[in-house]
């Protein structure tokens, strides 16, 4: 992956850097004109390239004649690009892939990025009652808080577990870790939500390359296996879900990916969650099936999810520290489970991890895809 | 500070002489006087008056005779008016004095009559003195199946705000920022936006008889099992089911002219009976008033304008017991 932030780069230069980088992590070498199809996530960079995206990114490599398509499921179009890509290589139909992200977004004004994030819920219904991103999340927030006690400090917790985790990340947007206290005292985005409680404005592309088994085998001998892809989606509108406090798409995209693996949440040892504001990550952890619903908050409290914790979550930083580049991010979890999972991951490490799982929504939950990792 | 005059309307026909006695039917009252808030106009004023009048006569908008309005704003408010009530296809004309004469002149009756008056001015200047800036709908009703005045309550007067140069400063700062671009995002085009108004204005539902699933807005066939669906409007209450207040930074784009004129505002998901949620803007309350489980009642304000013109919609507020 390219470093993530508010980048200098163009947006060809930050695809060229996180492809560069995943060439050279073939073992035995590969050169990008041995990718036989690309599946690029992104939203849509403020409307910079809506059309033919796809092109523009193999173009930044030097292969514009590779087939490549924009694969877009807002937040979730990484997750997605993965999985169209994986699908394509266990059919047959290519034996070398491509599958990335892209996005950046601080060269647009305020007022534009703010028209751009809104662009993922319900325009007619959720945007005309003085909704985006932020506000929604927040709704469901307070309902948890209503539901089941959970408290602004555990909210916090989200966010300076992430923050410790990305101040060990190179590449991440935030490298400095934070304490409850300043996470408390920020201002208000959409009450109860604070400003720490809300990922940033980010800049940058993620790269994998994926290959069949027995390509796999020629390229490298410490392949690490994607062992099962699973999506969904709900409504898109957060109030027209049976709740509001659980996020289905994310328990029936785990469940199909898990099946597909043929293993449990009790397998994985490191997880990187979609922590969009804290509350997210608090759902994910009860969604996934780390503890029972409504206890994600204490969970967090409990310190289990830390990266020294019994089931580390996010030991990247998450999207909350090491940033959300909306199209790039669902590569850029895998990115990070890749590394975990071949002893790669630096002062990030995992010990012993073997199994890894990604978890990557769209929205406030109207897509959601998860890939369970292994070797 | 000023002091406050009764606002008198420049136009041809006073309140006190509509449905003078000796004409036909009886006659009803309701009328609101205050200072309007930011997200009220002639068109929302009238609803209210004109809805509250219905309800306590109990009849239905779509079996009036005739509705004629009048007022100052020739803006097209009494259409959206008659929209929101659900009286799109009554006939509407604007009360003139020539309209009036002929209405008392004798001949056959038109049925029950809503008559409507909505003045909601708005400060052009920095000089005020002047104007007056009490805002007024006044809905009467006549005919065979008007109650009797004595009957009818007369709606409520509001405290008005306290008038002062900010009040005044900041209705005409809204006023003048109603943008007429199209944005460069999300954004509901016009046509969309008009299919959608029946829904929107009058919180019109769907719900199935066949698995008694229910939807807002309506879909027609029922998308659980596939059979036809019934349209009728939500409950007039609803429960606070959660909400939030939406800070600078937080809010879309085209309620950034709001923001710069009233701060935060608060967002509710009311909660009817039946499951459906509906979310809206507060009016009228502020989210550290709010308690999960509140009754709220819908209410017809403005929301946002959009290339050139202003959108309706529905808000709540706290339902009044």
């Amino acid at each position: 992956m390219s470093p993530f932030g508010e980048r200098p780069e163009t947006p060809r230069q930050l695809f060229s850097l996180a492809v560069t980088e995943a060439l050279q992590s073939v073992d035995k070498g590969l050169r990008a004109n041995e990718i036989q199809e690309a599946w690029i996530g992104c939203l849509g960079m403020g409307g910079y390239q809506l059309g033919n995206l796809g092109t523009l990114a193999v173009e930044s490599v030097a292969i514009p004649e590779v087939p490549a398509r924009r694969v877009e499921n807002a937040c979730a179009s990484g997750g997605y690009a993965l999985r169209d890509a994986y699908h394509a290589v266990a059919a047959g139909a290519c034996d070398l892939a491509l599958a990335g992200g892209l996005e950046k977004m601080n060269d647009l004004t305020r007022v534009h990025q703010r028209y751009w994030l809104g662009v993922s819920g319900d325009t007619e219904w959720e945007r005309t009652a003085g909704l985006t991103f932020p506000g929604v999340y927040a709704l469901m927030a307070r309902r948890h808080m209503h539901e089941y006690g959970t408290t602004q400090e555990q909210l916090a917790a989200v966010a300076v577990k992430n923050h410790a985790n990305g101040a060990l990340n190179p590449k991440a947007q935030f490298q400095k870790p934070i304490t409850l206290e300043r996470v408390l005292a920020s201002a208000d985005v959409c009450s109860p939500l604070k400003l720490f409680d809300c990922c940033s404005t980010t800049d940058g592309a993620s790269a994998l390359v994926l290959a069949s088994e027995e390509r796999a085998r020629r390229l490298t001998d410490a392949p690490v296996w994607i062992l099962g892809s699973g999506a969904a989606s709900d409504r898109l509108a957060a109030h027209q879900r049976p709740s509001m406090t659980r996020i289905d798409a994310t328990v029936r995209a785990s469940r199909a990916a898990f099946s597909q693996a043929r293993k449990t949440l009790k397998d994985v040892d490191v997880a990187e969650v979609h922590d969009c504001f804290t509350i997210a990550e608090i759902l994910a952890l009860e969604d996934l099936g780390y503890c029972e619903k409504g206890q994600g908050g204490p969970l967090t409290a409990s310190g289990q999810t830390a990266r020294d914790g019994k089931t580390p979550v996010n030991p990247s930083g998450g999207l909350k520290a090491k940033g959300h580049p909306l199209g790039a991010t669902g590569a850029a979890q895998a990115y990070e489970i890749f590394l975990q999972l071949r002893g790669a991951a630096g002062p990030r490490q995992v010990k012993g991890a073997q199994v890894g799982l990604t978890h990557n929504v769209g929205g406030s939950g109207a897509s959601c895809a998860v890939h369970v990792l292994g070797v | 500070m000023r002091t406050r005059s009764t606002y008198r309307p420049r136009h041809a026909v006073a309140p006190a002489d509509i449905g003078q006695p000796g004409t036909r039917g009886r006659l009803a009252t309701q009328t609101e006087v205050r200072v309007p808030f930011l997200d009220e106009d002639e068109a929302t004023m009238a609803v209210e008056a004109a809805g509250a009048l219905l309800d306590a006569a109990k009849i239905e908008a779509s079996r009036l005779g005739a509705i004629y309005a009048t007022s100052r704003t020739k803006s097209g408010w009494a259409s959206t008016m008659a929209r929101a009530l659900g009286a799109s296809s009554i006939r509407l004309e604007e009360l003139t004095p020539e309209v009036w004469e002929r209405e008392h002149a004798g001949g056959p009756s038109p049925g029950s009559v809503l008559w409507i008056e909505s003045d909601c001015p708005r400060p052009r200047s920095p000089a005020l003195e002047d104007l007056a800036l009490t805002a007024q709908a006044v809905a009467e009703l006549t005919g065979p199946a008007a109650p009797k005045g004595a009957d009818i309550h007369p709606g409520a007067e509001r405290a008005p705000l306290p008038l002062t140069r900010e009040t005044y400063d900041r209705l005409a700062h809204w006023e003048a920022r109603a943008p007429t671009a199209v944005p460069m995002g999300a954004y509901v085009p016009v046509a969309t936006w008009n299919s959608g108004l029946e829904a929107r204005y009058r919180l019109i539902a769907s719900s199935c008889p066949q698995c008694l699933a229910a939807e807002y807005p309506p879909l027609n066939p029922c998308p659980v099992c596939g059979s036809p669906t019934r349209m009728a409007p939500l409950p007039r209450r609803g429960r606070v089911y959660t909400y939030t207040r939406i800070g600078r930074g937080g809010a879309p784009s085209e309620f950034d002219p709001l923001q710069e004129v009233a701060g935060e505002y608060t967002v509710v998901v009311v909660e009817f009976e039946g499951g459906v949620r509906v979310p809206g803007m507060v009016a009228e309350a502020t989210a550290s008033s709010l308690q999960i489980g509140q009754a709220m009642e819908p209410v017809f304000r403005r929301l946002y304008a959009q290339e050139g013109a202003w959108r309706y919609g529905t808000k709540f507020r706290p339902a009044s017991t």
